[in-house]
């Protein structure tokens, strides 16, 4: 990175922390207090709800990952959203004017409510385990790449990347923190339109926007459908349809994270209006950046590609005694490259030229069959990787975008597209922050611990949590290089939660016979079965999720056969 | 476009709302695939 780039990050971070903190100190006109605090005093409109619910959801993975997922498996990770516009249609209509009508601060609060305080207390404490942890490792998993990339010290990027939000969310609570998810916003999508079109103006002379979406089409990269139904296959518009509705409805309803974030709105109208804007933005912006990703696919199809985007264990590699054994396969590489250059440059002569169909077609699969020789090399040069080093991350996709972005694109740029991920974690971690020191002090402490205390005293309580809970989060990002790959660990943790978590809020919503008792026992009974089957390796982890949530449901109604608690009506 | 909002919530057109959110996401599914069948 060049001092142009430096510049840029230091300066576009440091400008969305500042103008949260001031816009947040600005509009607060009631002074501080725990509403304020933690809901930003329900005063916010619709567009900052769906700004803060998106870049609550966007965390920097989802701009390494996905441009890289675009760029090695194409457009069909597009069908996993499918299923969060229904989802925000179903939340609109259930979730949010129950709790806006029972003015709750958490999700947990509406259980005690509809059940008991054990099975509100019970919940809380799954969400506070499953949360910390794994914002730990979000704190970790951009760190852990940009460390790797740029030679950055891992301990210091966890420590800068969970600590720069720890400021902000401390001091100014919900407001500062939606209002800099405002700003984040805002760079994030300048910032991922800059890189498209730079992608595009790098093509050779010639091969213009359309020509590239040709190109990709040609390539099998624009495979934005598919409707054959197959549980196999992770990403179909199935799986996406049914599957992505259950995952986003418990994400969304149950997960303090994004309660917390529609909470804040005006009114339950304002609310609904953010979260359905959500709805309709969300589709087209994972869209766009799995675009960008297919677009940096065709720029390779006429560029030098690595055999292995994460260079660092490329160089290893050549250090070690594998070094001649990888030499063959990199010579195989650049022989299989310069190959797919001169029928990349064919196919778009001939789409150009508008050719027959008997061209274009051989140009197609003589493209396709490159690619899985391409592959198979790569699939050797990571087994060398293995053997030389067995705890190396042999998984590069989230290194494509960031080399590409480092190798190609103009300075000070490169500072903003490291901003870019510096901001988009931030949005997340500083949510997850804020969810966690609120359940803690209105679940817990005021709850359970002290109930006698004024609004200044848990204001107090609520900015202390966040600060224990910061230095918790990161404190175990320090450690979660020794938990193997990240976004597994991420995922295998919100699995064993999640599904349980969103039975307790279905047999809440939509099973009003059965009540307290029964619940709390279902949920531990199910928690424990669950992380019994994980432990069993009964299954595939996402499964979990569903088995999970039927087990509580299932056990809640089973006992509640036998139990005299039934809910009120 | 907050009063614009408020408009909509006074006019309680809700189910049009959803509506509206779940008719863009069934042409968006229909563009991809039109894109797809297009450029393959």
């Amino acid at each position: 990175m060049s001092n142009l780039d430096w510049a840029v990050l230091a300066l576009t971070l440091t400008g969305i922390i500042v103008y949260g903190l001031w816009r947040s100190r600005a509009t607060n006109g009631a002074g501080d207090s725990m509403d304020n605090y933690l809901l930003a005093g329900k005063s916010l409109p619709w567009y900052h709800v769906c700004l803060s619910v998106m870049a609550t959801q966007a965390s920097a993975i989802t701009f390494l990952s996905a441009p890289g997922q675009g760029f090695s498996d194409g457009m069909r990770f597009v069908q996993f959203y499918f299923g969060l516009p229904l989802a925000m249609v179903v939340l609109s209509i259930t979730f949010v004017p129950i709790f806006h009508r029972l003015k709750v601060y958490t999700a947990y609060e509406f259980l005690e409510n509809r059940f008991d305080v054990r099975v509100r207390t019970l919940t809380a404490g799954l969400f506070l385990l499953q949360r910390g942890l794994s914002t730990g490792l979000s704190i970790y998993a951009p760190s852990i790449i940009l460390s790797t990339i740029l030679g950055w010290n891992i301990y210091w990027t966890n420590t800068l990347m969970g600590g720069i939000v720890l400021i902000y969310t401390v001091t100014g609570g919900t407001k500062a923190i939606s209002y800099t998810h405002l700003q984040q916003m805002l760079i994030v999508t300048v910032a991922m339109f800059l890189a498209g079109w730079l992608t595009v103006h790098l093509l050779p002379d010639g091969v213009g926007f359309i020509d590239a979406l040709k190109v990709a089409g040609k390539a099998g990269r624009m495979n934005l459908i598919d409707t054959k139904f197959d549980p196999d296959s992770r990403y179909n518009l199935w799986s996406g349809l049914i599957g992505g509705f259950f995952l986003q409805l418990s994400y969304f309803g149950t997960d303090q994270s994004q309660v917390g974030r529609y909470l804040t709105g005006q009114s339950v109208g304002q609310s609904r209006l953010g979260l359905l804007a959500n709805g309709l933005l969300k589709v087209p912006m994972q869209f766009l950046i799995l675009l960008v990703g297919v677009l940096v696919f065709v720029f390779y199809q006429f560029r030098e590609q690595p055999v292995f985007f994460n260079k660092q264990e490329v160089e290893k590699l050549q250090q070690s005694q594998y070094a001649p054994d990888y030499q063959l396969l990199n010579i195989k590489h650049q022989n299989l490259i310069s190959q797919r250059q001169r029928t990349a440059l064919d196919m778009q002569a001939a789409l150009k030229a508008n050719a027959n169909e008997t061209t274009i077609t051989q140009n197609r699969a003589d493209l396709r069959a490159t690619d899985e020789a391409l592959k198979t090399v790569k699939a050797d040069v990571v087994k060398l990787i293995k053997k030389n080093n067995p705890a190396a991350d042999t998984n590069d996709v989230n290194y494509v975008f960031l080399r590409f972005v480092l190798d190609y694109l103009p300075h000070g740029l490169i500072g903003l597209l490291i901003a870019v991920i510096f901001s988009a974690s931030m949005g997340s971690i500083a949510s997850a922050y804020n969810s966690l020191a609120s359940t803690t002090v209105v679940d817990v402490y005021q709850r359970l611990l002290n109930r006698t205390g004024n609004d200044a005293h848990y204001l107090q309580a609520s900015k202390w949590a966040t600060v224990g809970w910061g230095l918790f989060c990161i404190i175990i990002a320090q450690f979660a290089n020794r938990l193997g790959s990240m976004i597994e660990a991420v995922n295998i943790l919100g699995s064993l939660f999640y599904g349980v978590i969103l039975g307790v809020f279905v047999v809440a919503f939509y099973l009003p016979r059965i009540g307290g008792r029964a619940t709390l026992w279902a949920t531990i009974i199910g928690e424990a079965l669950v992380i019994g089957c994980y432990a069993l390796n009964l299954m595939a982890f996402l499964w979990l999720n569903v088995v999970g949530c039927v087990l509580v449901v299932g056990l809640a109604w089973g006992l509640s056969k036998f139990d005299t608690d039934i809910a009120p009506a | 476009m907050t009063n614009d909002a408020k408009q909509i919530t006074n006019r309680q057109s809700w189910p049009q709302l959803y509506v509206i959110v779940i008719g863009a996401l069934v042409l968006e599914i229909l563009f991809f695939y039109g894109l797809m069948v297009w450029l393959a």
